[in-house]
């Protein structure tokens, strides 16, 4: 089967065509405006390096699957469709009131809590005109007590379309706990709009929380109808060149899903790029059995990190746009405005002035100044071209270079403010975008209870292997995994073309120790239903087979909950050992971040929630990425003259080609293994090591 | 990021829905000698009193206590530092090659610790005797080990044992995870290295501060505000005072004034006194100070009148100190810093007015369910009151208090999956906010109703309902009285089988009382709702400056009624949100009119204009300028004061009853009570609103 991932980040838009016979990548800047002539880019080169034309190579896929971070911005900017919400009377404030606080300071960064005058509450989503009450009331054992009628749900449909509402969110109290009212009001609005695009609460999270699921639940109604047009374009212009294959969406939790569940819940494509990364770190730590990883994943506007513990990449089951807080299961990424394309720049609040790097960044247009595209702004790219980390030759394909001297005169204008020259800011550049990748690192793991010390790095993305080695060093050499083959900058598009379906289905629980299997089986029943329903829709052979089951568990009046795997067998039989086992988990989990004892054995323990995840694997063959040199005496290609910043000094650092690094075969720092799109930089006191696999591990020495 | 990661710790070993939804905690580095270098985000009501408890932990080790690597000491003594005894503190002395070279420290709002009642807040104790156990600094970690025989003394004060459990446990943990971190720093780049960028930091900060004071004109500022009552029963009237003197580069904050502390629980000790003007400061200054305000508190004197309300001797009961001494002071101090910051470009806009919260009102419900188990639910609603304005920009609605960024209330579902009663509504209380050039965020409104349960009682703690005390700055009105209605034998489950949701205030038809703001038992039956009105957030400026579309674009929001709009802003608006010019102008006319006590002519006399280049504000007003020696008004260069320091002593103060002010009405309108009245000091010149005051005329009580 021919299958091929896409991923459209920020500033490039990626290509990965996987087959029996091997693996390809293309890389094509991203258009904004116009996604679909960015993805046809990206395939285009991929039909370049197999000498065939763009149609040849697009009729033979079997199925392509697309990730992006469009649609985070379209909301930020409120540049999707007028929404309207229908909500329970007397409730019409709750994406005000944003739950106090919260709307103040949700996703804002701690040292930008200082300024309460900076921190208000975001422009609405929803204007209050677009919200009409509706005079219903369900509870919270799911009784309805007031049914709304079809009468005002149409009369307040229809006042709402005549405002000029384009789509429309129905979000009830209770829908999580019984969602009749809300269905029926869009069998109601859908009788009589047939066109119009409706998003039920119920259909987006069956979580407590109105405020949480509202926002989640607008956002989706808000994404609908552009997300609807988005997909049919992109569709159309595949099948013009032939395509007949299935197109599928990466999702925000990782897996993929078709274009009726992408159309359905728009919600969960935001943001999925970074999913992409994830997915295929998951698996090459799985090759290489690597229990524990962080992963690090730099493009051009920003630096990713999530995290895989004991085999699973953590997630996460709400996230927020805009200082909007919403229900969405994805996979845990937290991301610093800090990329190739990242703008450094003087701060002169303080005292003296201080060099800064991002969150602002230079894009594909203008780009870095050495792009030579007009951009008058320093990036971290032009420090890494003024140091020597990257060739300036061909960066973009044969015939097609940066320009040093424009990177310099940007550098060279930077440093004054502190009498430097372009080498030294370059340095600082460095120094300094090294240092907030470390401390987002840090906030990833420690913040989250986990020791960095028992993690690899996974450094992937266009920029992160020029990176680790810097980081490694300040996180005390912690040893770091780059993907071998070509694969580093184009491995969350590897990702989405590798991809699992996979949906989460969750359901509120609410029993504590000593709990028994009684108590849970009749809501894995229903979850397990759910799953089993998309499960047959994709032909899934094994019902046991995709599913895995999770247990949010917390101690009695603990806020805070824990993801615990739950056994649990599908065909019955499921014994009373799950209470001592879960229990039993949950208190090694404490014991084992604070120290022994923490726990409190014997204290009430809560299982809340119990998660079904289907995973079906699709039947993707990944061949190896082709190999475009043969096997070679030496890998090494050439030498320049690279400034260390261990030796704060330029030496004449060999240059080898990674692609033709034997296996097993090392390489000790100074050196500069180029990658496609890439370079792994290896620090004096650094080992890389081609590892059986697809992997190249890099080792720094601790004295 | 080192009191992020020991709060986002914290976070998560908690137990508490007050520390995760309320974010009552915080965490803070500080130097050997307890300087802050670094506060975490969270309440900043913590800030007065972690340096408090190192100090006197280090004052006792001169006495034989020893601080040992792996130590942790515990402390809830108000008299120490603690805002109140549910405020427990555990700070850890870190040393690297045998030196003590830092302290960690975080302090969280526990739920229960014994006392009284539950919660710990009985409005009824005579002495901190009947209040929670207090525990002076004891040595509560030993060898980075929680003692067992002082957690299980600690635990065994509490009603919820579990919860303190968990609580404590977080505490250490949070300050374990810092001081890894810290020690991880410590080895990389060497204790001295690290102990200096610490003094630098603090010794900068210092300075920083130091110079925007020695740039700001020099001065003496006086506020006080009111209690409505002192408990259930009791409505002695209690006023308190804050006086602030700037000179040079430090500033002096006194109580002086204040009324004598009282053997009821409306006291607190020095600690917390302090802590709520260390808020104002942090809030007002900035990032300044905000992050960083060891360096800033080299600066401030403070200078406490023992006996006082505000800085009372043991054994006076101080456990409701938080919600009350540190509110008020914290809002005195909050409105006197922006009058010594108005002098400072920079800061102007961003001065708040006080936000809705301080003092804090909570409601309670306790009942037996129907299958006779007991529960207790307390209400944090009013948490996401109104914000105050700022110089430059409005106050949210419902945005929560400046002094506590980031309280989260929590979800109406996540209350009601409790169980005993149901939400009829929760909104946002349009015209509740302070009006102004700048407006105070509105309330947050909120109706509940017993539901499926035996018996139900409520109880309502809270102050500023009898008469507004969220004061406006700089012409800004004050936010309207919080409210307390018991509507008896409403008609909500009759529409409900009619098939209606009553979901407004408006559509709860029954026997409606208002209630005072401490009422410790409140029989609630089943057609018996409850409903509260959180504070909004003071205004700024002459609401007649703010530009008349705004305040249509106010009422098309739902914001400001018409009926507002006309009354403070003299801006008359029509039903499709366009404005009648000249209606307005008329309007307008006879506000200023009223104001200055004759007519005022469309150009003042003179017309006067305003000294050429940058304004030069006299740095306490910025509606006033010192122009050849006398201070006038910015609009129409009419003398309003004798000197700098008396800048409105030549401005007109009428005293106005506040129903003809507040467009929400609430029991303190009516001229009985405790004849509280609004009083609004203009320019004669033109009428320019330059303060107002909520005076309360004693003999009226």
């Amino acid at each position: 089967m021919n299958g091929c991932g896409i991923d459209i980040g920020g500033t490039f838009t990626d290509a990965v065509v996987t087959s029996p016979e091997g693996c390809w990548t293309g890389k094509a800047e991203t258009t904004p405006d116009r996604p679909a002539v960015g993805v046809l880019g990206a395939l285009e080169v991929v039909a370049a390096k197999r000498g065939l034309s763009r149609q040849e190579l697009i009729s033979d896929l079997d199925q392509v699957v697309l990730g992006s971070t469009i649609g985070t911005n379209a909301v930020v900017e409120r540049k999707t469709e007028r929404a309207g919400l229908l909500t329970t009377h007397g409730f019409e404030d709750t994406l005000f009131v944003m739950r106090g606080g919260m709307g103040r300071t949700a996703g804002h960064r701690w040292d930008e809590l200082g300024d309460p005058f900076a921190l208000r509450k975001p422009r609405p989503l929803v204007a209050r005109r677009d919200i009409r009450g509706i005079s219903e009331r369900t509870l919270q054992d799911g009784t309805i007590l007031v049914s709304p009628t079809p009468a005002e749900i149409l009369a307040a449909t229809e006042s709402l379309l005549s405002g000029g509402v384009k789509c429309l969110a129905v979000s009830f109290l209770w829908a999580c706990r019984n969602p009749a009212s809300e269905q029926m009001a869009k069998k109601v609005i859908a009788a009589e709009y047939p066109d119009l695009y409706v998003s039920c609460s119920s259909d987006v999270s069956s979580r407590v929380g109105e405020y949480e699921r509202t926002v989640a639940t607008v956002i989706n109604a808000m994404l609908g109808p552009t997300n609807e047009r988005l997909i049919a374009t992109l569709e159309d212009c595949l099948r013009a060149d032939g395509f007949g294959g299935t197109l599928f969406f990466l999702t925000s939790s990782g897996g993929v899903v078709d274009s009726k569940g992408a159309n359905d819940t728009p919600v969960m494509l935001v943001g999925s790029g970074p999913a992409g990364g994830v997915a295929a770190s998951a698996a090459l730590a799985a090759e290489q059995d690597h229990p524990n990883a962080i992963l690090c994943d730099m493009g051009g506007t920003t630096f990713d990190v999530g995290l895989i513990w004991k085999h699973s990449p953590l997630r996460r089951a709400e996230d927020v746009i805009d200082g909007y807080t919403f229900y969405r299961p994805s996979v845990d990424v937290v991301s610093v405005g800090a990329g190739g394309g990242s703008i450094a720049w003087v701060d002169l609040e303080g005292e003296t002035p201080r060099l800064r790097v991002g969150p602002q960044s230079a894009g594909a247009v203008p780009g870095p100044a050495c792009y030579g595209r007009g951009g008058m702004d320093a990036t971290v790219t032009d420090a890494n071209l003024v140091l020597g980390y990257i060739a300036a030759v061909d960066y973009f394909g044969p015939g097609r270079s940066l320009d040093p001297a424009c990177a310099h005169r940007a550098l060279d204008e930077l440093g004054r403010h502190w009498g430097w020259d372009a080498e030294q800011t370059a340095a600082n550049v460095i120094r300094v975008v090294n240092a907030q990748m470390a401390d987002l690192i840090r906030q990833m793991t420690v913040q989250r209870g986990f020791d960095p010390d028992g993690f690899r790095m996974y450094a992937f993305g266009g920029g992160s292997p020029l990176h680790i080695g810097g980081i490694a060093k300040q996180l005390h050499g912690r040893e770091a995994v780059i993907p071998a083959d070509g694969a580093a900058s184009v491995f969350s598009a590897l990702g989405a073309a590798t991809a699992d379906i996979v949906r989460v289905f969750s359901a509120t629980v609410g029993a504590s120790t000593p709990w028994s299997v009684g108590q849970i089986e009749p809501v894995i029943d229903e979850v397990l239903g759910q799953a089993a329903e998309l499960a047959r829709q994709f032909g899934a052979p094994s019902l046991q087979e995709v599913v895995t089951f999770t247990a949010m568990v917390g101690y009695g009046g603990q806020v805070h909950a824990l993801e615990l795997p739950l056994m649990w067998s599908v065909s019955g039989g499921n014994d009373r050992e799950i209470e001592v086992d879960l229990a039993e988990r949950f208190f090694e989990w404490y014991d084992e971040r604070f120290g022994q004892g923490f726990s409190m054995r014997g204290r009430r323990v809560e299982l809340r929630e119990v998660r079904c995840i289907l995973r079906i694997a699709r039947a993707v063959t990944s061949g190896p990425l082709a190999q475009v040199h043969g096997a070679a005496d030496s890998a090494q290609v050439g030498d320049r003259r690279v400034w260390w910043p261990e030796t704060a000094a330029w030496i004449d650092t060999p240059i080898m080609e990674g692609e033709r690094l034997g296996s097993g075969e090392t390489v000790a720092g100074p050196a500069i293994v180029t990658l496609e799109r890439s370079a792994v930089l290896v620090h004096p006191g650094q080992q890389l090591t081609h590892s059986n696999g697809r992997a190249l591990i890099l080792r720094t020495s601790v004295s | 990021m080192l009191t992020e990661e020991c709060a986002s710790t914290v976070m998560t070993t908690s137990g508490s829905p007050v520390v995760v939804f309320g974010r009552d905690f915080n965490s803070a580095v500080m130097t050997a000698t307890g300087e802050y270098v670094f506060f975490g985000r969270n309440i900043k009501i913590h800030a007065g009193v972690m340096d408090l408890v190192v100090s006197d932990i280090l004052a006792s080790a001169e006495s034989g206590l020893e601080v040992r690597d792996g130590d942790m000491f515990l402390s809830n003594d108000p008299w120490v530092g603690s805002g109140h005894q549910n405020d427990v503190v555990v700070v850890c002395p870190v040393f690297a090659d045998g030196r003590l070279l830092f302290w960690l420290g975080n302090a969280l709002h526990h739920m229960d610790i014994g006392g009284s009642v539950v919660g710990g807040r009985s409005s009824r104790t005579k002495s901190v005797f009947e209040e929670p156990t207090i525990f002076p600094p004891v040595r509560i970690v030993e060898g980075d080990r929680l003692r067992p025989d002082l957690a299980r003394l600690f635990v065994r004060q509490s009603r919820l044992p579990s919860y303190e459990a968990l609580d404590l446990r977080a505490q250490v943990a949070g300050n374990l995870v810092a001081k890894r971190r810290l020690l991880e720093m410590l080895g990389e780049f060497g204790p001295d290295a690290v102990s200096s960028i610490a003094e630098t930091l603090v010794a900068e900060g210092g300075r920083r501060f130091e110079r925007i004071l020695q740039g700001l004109p020099d001065g003496e500022w006086h506020d006080e505000a009111y209690l409505d009552g002192v408990a259930d029963g009791d409505d002695r009237l209690c006023r308190v005072a804050m006086r602030v003197v700037k000179e040079g580069g430090s500033i002096e904050f006194a109580d002086d004034g204040s009324d004598p502390q009282l053997d009821s629980p409306v006291n607190c000790a020095f600690g917390a006194w302090r802590s709520g003007i260390i808020c104002a400061v942090m809030s007002q200054f900035g990032t300044d100070v905000a992050l960083s305000p060891g360096g800033a508190l080299r600066h401030i004197r403070f200078t406490p009148e023992p006996g006082t309300l505000l800085n009372a001797n043991h054994p006076a009961p101080v456990n409701r100190a938080t919600g009350l001494g540190v509110g008020l002071s914290a809002g005195m101090a909050m409105r006197l810093l922006a009058e010594v910051l108005c002098g400072s470009a920079t800061h102007r806009p961003k001065l708040a007015a006080v936000s809705g919260s301080e003092p804090l009102i909570i409601a309670g419900l306790t009942g037996r369910g129907p299958t006779g188990s007991k529960y207790f639910r307390v209400f944090t609603d009013p948490v996401a009151c109104g914000s105050g304005a700022f110089g430059g920009g409005d106050g949210d609605a419902t945005g929560g208090s400046t002094i506590n960024l980031g309280a989260v209330i929590p979800n109406v579902e996540e209350y009601e999956a409790f169980g005993g009663y149901l939400y009829l509504f929760r909104r946002e209380e349009p015209d509740t906010g302070g009006a102004g050039e700048w407006r105070g965020g509105n309330a947050l409104s909120y109706g509940v109703v017993p539901y499926q349960v035996e018996s139900s009682v409520a109880n309502v703690t809270g102050w500023g309902v009898g008469f507004p005390t969220f004061a406006g700055n700089f012409g800004g009105y004050p936010a309207t009285a919080r409210r307390v209605e018991l509507v008896r034998g409403c008609d909500v489950w009759r529409s409900v089988s009619d098939g209606c949701w009553p979901g407004s205030e408006e559509e709860i038809k029954g026997d409606a009382t208002l209630l005072p703001g401490r009422m410790e038992t409140i029989d609630l039956g089943d057609s018996d709702a409850l409903i509260l009105v959180s504070g909004g957030g003071g205004g700024v400026g002459d609401p007649l400056d703010r530009p008349a579309a705004m305040v249509a674009q106010d009422v098309v929001e739902g914001a400001v009624s018409h009926r507002a709009a006309s009354l403070l802003y003299g801006v008359v608006v029509d039903d499709s949100g366009q404005v009648d010019g000249e209606a307005t102008l008329l309007r307008q006319r006879e506000i200023r009119a009223r104001r200055a006590g004759r007519e005022v002519p469309e150009q003042p006399a003179g017309a006067w204009e305003a000294p050429a280049g940058p304004a030069p504000v006299m740095g306490a007003h910025p509606a006033i300028l010192m122009h050849e020696g006398r201070p006038r008004c910015a609009r129409c260069g009419f003398i309003v004061g004798a000197a700098a320091r008396s800048y409105l002593s030549l401005a007109s103060a009428r005293s106005v009853p506040l129903r003809d002010r507040m467009a929400v009405s609430g029991i303190g309108d009516e001229p009985t009570g405790w004849g509280a009245s609004l009083v609004e000091v203009s320019c004669p010149g033109c009428g320019h609103l330059f303060s107002t005051n909520v005076a309360i005329d004693k003999a009226g009580a």
